[in-house]
């Protein structure tokens, strides 16, 4: 039966209280060994999401309060992160959610323990190849020449960094967990998110120097993001029914 | 199973805010837009998903969803 409030939820976590400060909201609603962190939500904070400006209006706060959240308690315990907008019909339906979802939560929570997501993107500005060789005192030949010269080298360049970024990839593979491929924008040779054991960050931050050396002499940059929470890895549907 | 329903407050998680993001690394060359763009693809379009009836529809948020979509490509441009 509904209580009547509505819980934001934000992640599952271990039911381990001890771990986490005495405060206010958020809280922890516990069943066995899990716990979902949880907080009293107006369902109007939603309805004032600037859909025409997503980025600086009221989702990116929203946005930053549910990571912020996410990472107060992944500081101390695991966390499966769950989507931004979860919103619970009370607290019965979160108890139901732990129950109905127990297993595979548990088992989900076992695999990132211990982990973090990290972002790599390597990052390639190519010089424009519709630039021309100046002209001046060149015959007509020596200019085809020169131009043909100045594309082969652009192609020679590009060549190396997708060869490079390639290798970087790999390597880095070898040193992570699980590893997801992210949307590539325009210059973007390689966009992915590393699940690492923390034991193991110093090995493959140390990976990713080496060929950041590499690439920038071919005129690539390598941009790291995090620590993450494991939001990259946590790619499951929990279902909850009232007979659940 | 004595422990069902055991309600724990967490703690004033949101106090800390500040230095939680200050985690996040964001090299020279990383705007702020794409440091948005990294944390909403993170938290719009990631983590775990819960469907049934203990869930509640926001109206508003499918609609989110896919204007972000849109707005992601319009920031980063063609996928390849």
């Amino acid at each position: 039966m509904s209580t009547g409030n509505w819980l934001c939820a934000y992640a599952i976590t271990r039911n381990r209280p001890s771990a986490l400060d005495i405060g206010s909201a958020p809280r922890l609603i516990g069943y066995r060994d899990l716990g979902v962190v949880v907080s009293e939500v107006a369902p109007a904070r939603f309805d004032r999401i600037d859909t025409l400006d997503p980025v600086d209006g009221t989702l990116a706060e929203l946005a930053r309060e549910h990571d912020a959240v996410v990472r107060a308690v992944f500081r101390s315990e695991p966390v499966l992160p769950l989507r931004f907008g979860t919103v619970l019909d009370g607290e019965d339906a979160a108890l139901r959610l732990l129950q109905a979802g127990y297993d595979q939560a548990r088992d989900c929570l076992d695999e990132v323990a211990g982990h973090r997501e990290w972002g790599v993107r390597v990052r390639h500005t190519e010089p424009a190849a519709t630039t021309r060789p100046d002209a001046a005192g060149l015959t007509g030949t020596q200019y085809l020449v020169r131009r043909r010269e100045r594309l082969k080298a652009i192609q020679r360049a590009r060549e190396d960094v997708v060869g490079s970024a390639g290798r970087l990839e790999e390597a880095l593979r070898r040193h992570a967990a699980d590893s997801v491929s992210r949307a590539r924008p325009h210059g973007v040779l390689m966009n992915t998110a590393y699940l690492v054991e923390t034991g193991r960050e110093a090995e493959f931050h140390a990976e990713v120097e080496w060929f950041a050396r590499e690439l920038s002499a071919a005129g690539a940059t390598v941009e790291t993001s995090g620590p993450w929470p494991p939001y990259s890895f946590t790619d499951l549907e929990l279902g909850a029914t009232a007979n659940g | 199973m004595a422990d069902v329903g055991t309600e724990v407050p967490i703690g004033d998680l949101l106090a800390s805010r500040g230095d939680l993001l200050a985690e996040v690394f964001t090299p020279s060359g990383t705007n702020t837009a794409e440091a948005i763009v990294d944390l909403l693809d993170r938290v719009v379009h990631r983590g775990a998903v819960v469907t049934g009836d203990v869930i509640i529809s926001l109206a508003g948020i499918d609609l989110v969803r896919l204007d972000l979509r849109l707005l992601l490509l319009g920031i980063e441009g063609t996928p390849g």
